[in-house]
């Protein structure tokens, strides 16, 4: 109980600080948006909002009186969500497509057949368009 | 007011009450891992389609969304000192804030209805039905769809809070809640914050980083 007791002997000016620290954020935020910083601009906008949802798990909901079980609760989450984000940035990233032949044509016919060719073709000289085209230009003279 | 009620499996008012802001800390985590996916999404579109993102941002209205942005925090921070008055025995004045709270919770949700509709009038639509001549192409459906489930899933959410806020605010009315028995409202309280708190990352992404 100590620690809600102590929670309940702030002063309302207490939540007013929290609340004005919150509102600056949220007008250097915004201010900083407008000046178009480049790469900046993710970067400084997300530390901010983390600097506001900080300072509301602290002060509005209390966290900074809490206990440790209950402060592990959202530091896990979170960890769990940095994982999830780098994971992700990670994958697309880091992703490499080789590259693909084209989609085939709806009819099997030889026109289907000339695409796949041309496609081999650009695959054994380089995509480099010249050796592809005449790859094209030979098969479709057949 | 009523005694607060020792359950059978507790051994202390203290511990009872310790499971249960535990529990709901779960439950929130759980919501923060929910809003996680999406904004993973976010991430993974907007690195696949970074110019596209932008354009498409710069779209949705600044100054709508940064009035929801203080309309939210000054809805917690009132939040926060309906608890405080609680505490301190002070119940009228605890119904006001609370019941300011929700106006401000009604507010935040008009002028997302009046977001929606602005975006409706210029044809952007979620999924099939995306009709903006301007802005073609898939990072900006992309983008948009984005913002729709992510402003949905919160506007959801607020319309959870406000019950919660109701519940809140009908109690300490009441005298339900008082110095000492305030456990019930902490755990109301807690609920909209997380709300805010989502909404703290929702206004740069889908408002500040523009073109």
């Amino acid at each position: 109980m100590a620690r809600t007791e102590a929670a309940a002997r702030h002063r309302w000016t207490h939540y007013l600080v929290v609340w004005l620290a919150l509102v600056g954020l949220t007008a250097l935020s915004l201010l900083l948006s407008f000046a178009h910083l480049g790469s900046l601009d993710t970067a400084l906008s997300l530390l901010i909002a983390a600097a506001k949802s900080t300072i509301v798990l602290l002060f509005f909901m209390h966290l900074i009186e809490e206990r440790f079980t209950v402060r592990m609760v959202p530091v896990l989450a979170l960890a769990y969500v940095a994982l999830l984000l780098a994971l992700m940035a990670t994958d697309v990233l880091g992703r490499r497509t080789f590259p693909r032949a084209p989609v085939p044509l709806d009819e099997p016919g030889e026109e289907g057949d000339a695409g796949r060719a041309a496609a081999r073709g650009a695959d054994r000289h380089g995509v480099s368009g010249r050796h592809a085209d005449g790859g094209r230009e030979r098969e479709g003279g057949l | 007011m009523p005694a607060r009620r020792l359950a059978d499996q507790f051994e202390s008012l203290e511990k009872q009450e310790h499971a249960a802001k535990f529990g709901l800390w779960v439950f929130l985590a759980s919501e923060i891992l929910l809003f996680a996916a999406l904004f993973g999404l976010y991430t993974a579109y907007r690195l696949m389609y970074p110019a596209e993102f932008a354009r498409a941002a710069g779209h949705n209205n600044v100054a709508i969304g940064t009035i929801n942005t203080l309309i939210l925090i000054t809805s917690s921070a009132t939040v926060a000192l309906a608890l405080w008055a609680v505490r301190g025995g002070l119940k009228r004045l605890a119904s006001g804030l609370v019941l300011f709270s929700i106006g401000c919770g009604v507010l935040f949700l008009i002028l997302k209805g009046v977001e929606y509709n602005q975006h409706f009038q210029a044809g952007i639509f979620p999924g099939e039905a995306y009709r903006n001549a301007e802005l073609t192409g898939h990072g900006a459906e992309l983008f948009f769809n984005l913002y729709y489930l992510i402003t949905g899933l919160h506007a959801i959410h607020v319309i959870v809070g406000l019950v919660v806020l109701c519940w809140l605010a009908e109690g300490s009315l009441r005298g339900r809640f008082g110095p000492g028995n305030q456990a019930r409202f902490e755990l109301g309280t807690l609920y909209w914050h997380l709300v805010d708190i989502v909404w703290i990352f929702v206004w740069p992404l889908l408002y500040l980083l523009r073109e």
